[in-house]
Order: structure tokens, then C-alpha cells, then sequence
């Protein structure tokens, strides 16, 4: 049995839980401080990792083979699916995702081990540890629910069910596998603190290696989250990018903990403050990502994107309680030693606007997870399932944000401790000059351009309280675009403040330095805080894309060929429908297409009469799985995005409907995302000491180095990966619009 | 030499095995490339389980240079870091203009005198191990020059 496929993989799983129990066991053993058994446990670390590698390229390769023995491989692949998506159905069901999870988990375990050579030597046994219990637990989940080798009982059938069609696009093959990693990231910083607490090393210098893992973290989950905006955005056809679906939530919800941690934890350092708060944000971050992974997975709450309904959430749940309970026990343990030494002395300090911001950004996470399990709370209480929509998670997301957004800005104005009212007013005064400049232009020129700075949003409740709110957040859209411009202002004013100190104090010894040098050690000196600085750069440019969804413009037409619709300046003429493959008119590409059939129906899009693009919103109809999608029409451009959605078409008298929108700063977005990623990185990068190493260190932080800037490129220039196939459309196109001209143009296949 | 075959080893074997699969995946395709890495990746697991059972079994005392690279900082050094590190961002603070020159001089008074204390404690901790460390070089060498005496007694008497 164990010679074939699935037996072989199957005893893989089982050695996995034999690796992670007896890595377990030494790190135990460790704790007694032996550097041998520390050495055996960390070595016991590395080789569980790489028995979870092995499982996962035995799936790939029974992906590649396709080995319809294996019920996973048979269930989400078939004879006609290129490599590419072979490899992404490996996480795109239950089973196999389960496997992944842990590979990453195995990943970073790895990863975290080479890490702490020497380093962290009491903490380390708790930690190798805390990530075997965690890698255990999911070798547990494949063996006893979700197995990703079990053998198909009805013997191995002659083609698989292939790939949901919606999972076979270009992000879907990285998305999940970024969110995945921001996920499972959340369990070094989770190893960290229970080692901090179980060891009674609660000092400040344990926090710092957290936050960089914590970064980690944050980073792809930041990646992972706006990945899945784009894929929604381009695959669902619905127009908009974040529908506040449950499993949406589930995604974001640690993100909100890890980036209040990554801020508190300086406080820890600067001012030894906010140790249980810290541990508590620790806690919560990696208990979410769980209580994430349950409501995904269990089938609890209704969801367009979870998994199929299984058993396995009350697993999870156990597993919640265990952590929690962890949690609760060790904290209440160590409370002496994390009781608070000092005191915010000022309002007007650094630290009060990060404990401001930090309450903010936790009532977000408390307001979405209670909004999201609302309607088994309301099952529970009312005995009547009651859910919440988008525009009440909209009416109340959006002011906490703002305040998010407004503690971003204000915080790097004030200093520690306490900040006077004369240096405070000195920093204040550009940006909010500007920001206010910039709100008076809002209110006077905005109607006029389309962005009108008042607009009345959807109320979603009855009554005077609701309508005197509703009129208060008619001017979120103006706040908005104030404080992103006093964001932005901040930033740069940051920027000039820190490189002008460094040339004064330069003028003062004998090497003198010029703008440019200035900058670069700036930044080099500070990577943290500059770092952090570009992310929020990032963040305020999401929040333009996040306002631009206030002005956007969508109508539902139906369309006799030759007819035209006109949106604003944007005319839309409909030209007719065609089929592919079969068509004289479809390109030699869409006639290659196997494995389903495309119905485009064709439009002009013309400015100010002049010509700027054709768009091809489609339906694809799939044969395996027999499927149908809507494929969207997408012109792109900095300022908006024109989307059109095939709704219906008569094949006899081609008279189509279309969903059509006009969608400003969308692009923002993705544009913020790759700042964001920058920022991180600048944040990561590690301190370069001068000392004499072998060339094989040499030659090893090389390649990491070339490593980190590769894939530092990558992630960012991957999301404007549509923005550069422009070079398909014609000159006079670009230089009229400066986006994608055509994006329903290319085909969709990742491998094209 | 056998010092640095030993650094290069794993270099060597994962040359190896990457020279393995990119020929396995040029002959015979992507399928049998990943097979080729999922034997790299098995095998390693098991020389590392079986690195880490001898390491774990391991009886010997440790030598010099393993006991000296064990050495980590106490929770007073690190402390101590941590203070060093938030009086450099205080003065970087003031040198921006964020900070007053008093919020300035007290703060750095305060982080100046916490560093000391620790750095007094720290030499206090250092201070008594330093003492245990002796007594027990002391104790193991005055074992081994009783050892060595009977032994060369033993000769002579012989």
C-alpha cells in the first residue's frame, strides 16, 4: 500500500507528526538549558520542515502526473490544465491547502531556526516548540479529516473535475499562497511571546525580534489582502473589490492587530510601556488568524469564497480554545512581571497618539469580527439569523478608519514624552496648510471635475439619529482627500527635517553632506522609521482608492449593435457579439482556446469623440467543470478605471446588457500596495556590519541580497503587471490615456 | 582541510542534487524535476533526524569552542541595548527639532542613568559568575593535577 501514490504520501503526513512530536519532545527537553539536546531539537526543526517540502512536491509531482488515484488531485484538476494552474490547485481546495499551510508554517519554521543561531538561546527550545505544537496540530487535521493523499475508493478515474474556473486567474496563483504566508508569519511572533513567557524573559530586547517578524507578517498579509481585492475586482464582475464578505473579514482582521503591534511595540522599547498590551496584540494577532482559518473553513458563516462545509472547524475551534487558554494561563502567570513602570506623561506626546491609534485600530478588528459572527450571535439570542450588509459595514468602518488615518498623519508630528505646543504648531503648519489649501479647492472645484467633496452615502437605518449621522458622513469624501494630502505632507516634511539635521550635523565634522548622500543615510540609518514612513505613503494613496468608490458611476444598459451609451465624457458604442473559437474576427489566440468557449461582445470606447480603446467583456463557458463566468472589460488609468460587465446577450438579435462603471483612483490602490511593499523592505533590511567573514559568507549574503531585491521587484511590479501589457495598443491610445488600453485583450491564460 | 570540505559539504550535496534535477527535468520533463527535488527533500530529512538523534544522544562534556559559543548577552545587556538605542533616537529626536533641549537633557539624564545602573548590574551578575567560573576551573584542575600525580606514581612505582 505504502508503495503507491497515495500511501506513500499518506506516510509522509504520519512522519510529519512523528518529526514535529519528536522535535517537540527534545525542545522540551532543551529548556533545561543542555546545548546538545538545543542543537538536537533545532536539527529535528530543519528536518521537519523538509518532510513537509517532501509532501508538497509529492502532491505537485502527482499533479503533474496527473495521478487520479489521489482524490484531492482528481477533484480540483484535470488532463487540460496547463502547469501553472497544476501547481495553484495544490492550495485550491481543503485538503491541499491544509498541506500548504503547514509547508509555509514549515517554511518559516526553517527559516525562524537558521535565524536564531545564536541568538535568543533561553528563548529558543520554547519557541522550536510553540511552531512543533502548531505543525503538529495540522499534521493531526490531514491525518484524522482532511488527508490531501487519500485514495479515490472508486479506483482512479479517467480525467479529473478540473479547477473551479473563477480559482484559474492570474492572481489566484498568487494570492493565496501571500495571505497563507501573512497567516502562518503570525506564529513566529506567536512562538516568540509564549517563549518570552514561559521563560520570564520579558525585557525590551525579545519585542524587537518580534516586530521584524510581525513585519514579515503584516507585509503579506497587507499583499495577500489587496491581492485578493484585484482578483475580485477583475474576476467577480461586480464592480467594486471588498464586499465585506466573511471570509474577506477573516483575511484582514489579524492585519489590524499586527499593524497596532508593530506600532505599540516601539513604545515597549522606547519607554519599557505596554508590555501586557503587547502580549495581548501578539496573542490576538495569531488567535485571529486561526479564528480566521475556523469561519473559512467550518462553513459557520455563509460565504461566495469559503471552502466546502467539513468537520474540520471543530478543530480548529479545540485548537482556538487550547491557544486561548495558553494565552490566558501564562499571561495571569507573568502579570507581575509585566506590570506597567511607566506612564504616558503627556497627551501631546508620540506615544498617546500611538495608544490612540492602537485602540482605534483593535475597536476596527472588534467591530468587524463582531459584525461578521453577527449572524450566529443573533441565532443565538434572537433565535432568527440576522446578517449585516456592506453599507452598514461601510457606515461604520469608515469613520474608525478616518480616525486611523488621522492618528497616521499626526503621530510622527509630536516627539516622546511631550511635545510643546510652539514645536508642535512649527510641524503642523505645512501639512495642514496644505491639507487645508487643498480642502477649500476640494469644495470649490470638485462638483465641476466629478469629485463632488459632499455625498450623501446609502443610510441603512430609519430615524433621526441615523439621518443626522448620514448627513455627518456626506463629507467622509473631503475629509479623505484632506488627510491624505496632510498624510502625504507629513511624509515628506519628515523626510526634509531628517535630511536637514544630518547636513547641519555634518557641517560639523569633516565630511560634509550633500542632498543625495544626506537622504541615502538617512534612510540607511533609520531604515525602521523611514521604512515605516514609506508604508504609510502606501496607505495613504489606498485610501485615495479607498474614497474614489464615493464618485463612481455605474449604469445598467441594453445595447442594440451600434448603439452607444454615454457615461460623463466616456462613450461607449457597441459593436456586436462574436464567439470564440469559430469566429472569423477572434485572434488566432482566442482560437486556440481549448476547453471552453468565449462570448465577447465588442465596444468602442471613445473621449471627447476621439477613440481610446476597445473593450471585450465576455462569458466563458467551461466544460469541466460545466461553469460560466463573467469575464470583465477593464480599461485602466490613474484617475479612473472604465469596467464593463457582460450581463446578458441574445444570440439571435445580439442585443447585449452590459453593467458599465466608471471607477476613479482605483489603480490607486494597487499602486499603494506596491509602496507599501517597498516600505516593508526598507524596514527589513538587515543592519551590514563591518567585519571580516569567509567569501562563502560573502557569497551567501550576496545571493540573499539579490534574492531579496528580486523578489522585492517582483511583488511590486506584479500588480502593475496588467498596467504593462499597454505596449499591445496603439501610440496614439497610450499617450491619450497613459493606462492598459485593451486589458480584455489578453488572453487569460497565465501562460500566455 | 577537512575543516573546510565539512563547511562546503552541504554546498557540495545541494550542487549535487540541483545538477541532478535539472537534467531529470531537461530528459524527462517538470514531472520528474519535482520527484527529483521530493528525493532531496526525503533524504535530507532523514540525515537530519539522524543528525539530531546523535546529537541528542551525545554523552561528551563540551569542548572549549562549543561552551565559549554558547555565550549569550544577560537580560541586563540587552536592557542595556534597548536604553542605548532610545537615547540615540532621543538625540535624533532633538536634532530634528521635535524635542525641547530640557525634554531633551532630562530624558537623556534619565535613559544616561537607567544605562548605568544596568551596566553596574550587569558587571555585578558578570562578577559573581566570573567567581563560580573560577572556582570550578580551579577545582577541575587541581582534579586532573591529582589524577595526573597518581598517575606518574603509579609509573614510578612501577
Amino acid at each position: 500500500m505504502w508503495l503507491t501514490l497515495p500511501g506513500f504520501g499518506t506516510l509522509i503526513v504520519l512522519s510529519i507528526l512523528v518529526a514535529s512530536a519528536y522535535t517537540f519532545a527534545q525542545a522540551v527537553r532543551a529548556n533545561g538549558g543542555n546545548p546538545r539536546l538545543l542543537q538536537s531539537a533545532r536539527l529535528g526543526a530543519y528536518a521537519t520542515s523538509a518532510l513537509i517540502l517532501c509532501g508538497v512536491l509529492l502532491l505537485a509531482y502527482g499533479f503533474s502526473i496527473h495521478d487520479f488515484r489521489v482524490r484531492y488531485i482528481s477533484r480540483y484538476s484535470d488532463r487540460s490544465m496547463s502547469p501553472w494552474y497544476l501547481i495553484s490547485a495544490l492550495w485550491g481546495g481543503q485538503d491541499g491547502s491544509l498541506l500548504w499551510w503547514t509547508f509555509l508554517l514549515g517554511g518559516y519554521t526553517a527559516a525562524v531556526t537558521r535565524w536564531l543561531k545564536g541568538r535568543y538561546r533561553q528563548l529558543q527550545p520554547v519557541i522550536i516548540a510553540t511552531l512543533m505544537l502548531i505543525i503538529g496540530f495540522f499534521a493531526v487535521l490531514m491525518i484524522f479529516a482532511a488527508n490531501p493523499f487519500e485514495q479515490n475508493l472508486a479506483g482512479s478515474p479517467a480525467d479529473g473535475d478540473g479547477l473551479n474556473p473563477l480559482l484559474q486567474n492570474y492572481w489566484m496563483i498568487i494570492h493565496p499562497p501571500m495571505l497563507y504566508m501573512g497567516f502562518v508569519g503570525c506564529s513566529v511572533p506567536f512562538a516568540f511571546c509564549m517563549a518570552a513567557l514561559v521563560t520570564g524573559r520579558l525585557d525590551r530586547e525579545w519585542i524587537v525580534a518580534v516586530r521584524k517578524w510581525m513585519l514579515v507578517a503584516f507585509l503579506f498579509l497587507s499583499i495577500g489582502n489587496v491581492l485578493g481585492m484585484i482578483w475580485a475586482y477583475e474576476e467577480l464582475g461586480w464592480g467594486g473589490f471588498w464586499a465585506w464578505d466573511p471570509v474577506e473579514n477573516a483575511a484582514c482582521l489579524p492585519w489590524f492587530t499586527a499593524s497596532a503591534y508593530v506600532h505599540s511595540t516601539i513604545i515597549q522599547e522606547r519607554r519599557n510601556m505596554l508590555k501586557t498590551w503587547n502580549v495581548v496584540l501578539i496573542c490576538t494577532t495569531f488567535l485571529l488568524t486561526i479564528f480566521g482559518t475556523f469561519l473559512t473553513r467550518s462553513g459557520v458563516i455563509a460565504s461566495v469564497h469559503s471552502f466546502a462545509k467539513s468537520d474540520i472547524g471543530v478543530y480548529f475551534l479545540v485548537f482556538l480554545g487550547i491557544a486561548l487558554g495558553a494565552c490566558v494561563g501564562l499571561l495571569i502567570w507573568r502579570y507581575p512581571l509585566l506590570r506597567k513602570k511607566a506612564e504616558i506623561e503627556s497627551l501631546a506626546s508620540r506615544e498617546a497618539m500611538f495608544v490612540i491609534n492602537n485602540w482605534a485600530l483593535l475597536g476596527m478588528a472588534a467591530f468587524v469580527t463582531i459584525a461578521t459572527v453577527f449572524p450566529k450571535i443573533s441565532e443565538l439570542i434572537l433565535d432568527q439569523e440576522i446578517t449585516v450588509g456592506p453599507p452598514f459595514f461601510n457606515k461604520w468602518a469608515a469613520p474608525i478608519g478616518l480616525v486611523i488615518f488621522a492618528m497616521m498623519g499626526l503621530a510622527p508630528l509630536f516627539g516622546w514624552r511631550r511635545t510643546s505646543k510652539a514645536s508642535l504648531l512649527k510641524a503642523a503648519a505645512f501639512p495642514g496648510g496644505v491639507a487645508l489649501t487643498v480642502l477649500i479647492l476640494h469644495i470649490i472645484f470638485g462638483a465641476s471635475l466629478g469629485y463632488p467633496p459632499i455625498v450623501r452615502p446609502e443610510n441603512v437605518a430609519i430615524g433621526i439619529g441615523s439621518e443626522i449621522y448620514a448627513t455627518f458622513s456626506s463629507a467622509f469624501p473631503a475629509i479623505t482627500i484632506m488627510l491624505a494630502v496632510f498624510n502625504i505632507c507629513v511624509i515628506i516634511q519628515e523626510f526634509i527635517r531628517g535630511v536637514n539635521a544630518r547636513i547641519q550635523a555634518s557641517k560639523k565634522t569633516d565630511e560634509e553632506e550633500n542632498l543625495g548622500t544626506a537622504l541615502v543615510q538617512l534612510i540607511a540609518k533609520n531604515r525602521r522609521r523611514y521604512g515605516g514612513y514609506i508604508v504609510h505613503l502606501g496607505i495613504a494613496g489606498m485610501f485615495i482608492g479607498f474614497v474614489g468608490t464615493a464618485w463612481t458611476i455605474n449604469d445598467e444598459v441594453s445595447l442594440d449593435p451600434g448603439e452607444s451609451h454615454q457615461m460623463g465624457s466616456i462613450k461607449l458604442t457597441y459593436r456586436g457579439t462574436r464567439m470564440c473559437p469559430g469566429n472569423p474576427a477572434c485572434s488566432a489566440e482566442e482560437q486556440s482556446v481549448q476547453g471552453r468557449r468565449m462570448l465577447f461582445a465588442d465596444l468602442d470606447v471613445y473621449q471627447n469623440d476621439q477613440k481610446i480603446a476597445e473593450l471585450s467583456p465576455a462569458k466563458f463557458i467551461y466544460m469541466k467543470p460545466p461553469q460560466t463566468s463573467s469575464e470583465v472589460g477593464l480599461l485602466r488609468g490613474p484617475m479612473r478605471d472604465i469596467y464593463t460587465v457582460l450581463a446578458t446577450a441574445d444570440p439571435k438579435t445580439k442585443r447585449a446588457t452590459f453593467s458599465l462603471y466608471i471607477n476613479p483612483f482605483v489603480s490607486w490602490i494597487w499602486t499603494g500596495l506596491a509602496i507599501l511593499i517597498c516600505g516593508c523592505f526598507v524596514s527589513l533590511w538587515p543592519e551590514v556590519k563591518g567585519q571580516k567573514h569567509s567569501a562563502w559568507v560573502y557569497m551567501r549574503a550576496g545571493a540573499a541580497a539579490m534574492t531579496g531585491i528580486i523578489t522585492t521587484f517582483y511583488l511590486a511590479f506584479s500588480l502593475s503587471q496588467p498596467f504593462g501589457k499597454s505596449f499591445e495598443v496603439s501610440s496614439f491610445q497610450q499617450d491619450q490615456w497613459g493606462g492598459d488600453m485593451s486589458h480584455n485583450k489578453l488572453p487569460k491564460d497565465f501562460d500566455h | 582541510m577537512a575543516n573546510n570540505f565539512s563547511a562546503f559539504f552541504p554546498a557540495i550535496v545541494a550542487s549535487s542534487f540541483i545538477a541532478l534535477t535539472a537534467t531529470a527535468g531537461g530528459v524527462f520533463g517538470y514531472s520528474a524535476a519535482i520527484l527529483c527535488l521530493a528525493a532531496a527533500a526525503l533524504s535530507s530529512a532523514i540525515f537530519l533526524i539522524y543528525l539530531s538523534l546523535a546529537e541528542g544522544g551525545e554523552t561528551q562534556s563540551l569542548s572549549v569552542e562549543e561552551a565559549l559559543s554558547l555565550v549569550s548577552p544577560t537580560a541586563e545587556e540587552e536592557e542595556k541595548r534597548a536604553v542605548l538605542r532610545a537615547l540615540n533616537d532621543l538625540q535624533f529626536e532633538r536634532s530634528m527639532g521635535k524635542i525641547s533641549e530640557q525634554d531633551y537633557q532630562e530624558g537623556a539624564r534619565e535613559y544616561r542613568l537607567a544605562a548605568s545602573r544596568l551596566i553596574a548590574q550587569s558587571d555585578l551578575s558578570l562578577a559573581d559568575r566570573k567567581k563560580a567560573a573560577l572556582e570550578r576551573f580551579k577545582n577541575y584542575a587541581d582534579a586532573h593535577a591529582k589524577e595526573e600525580k597518581q598517575v606518574s606514581v603509579e609509573k614510578v612505582e612501577k
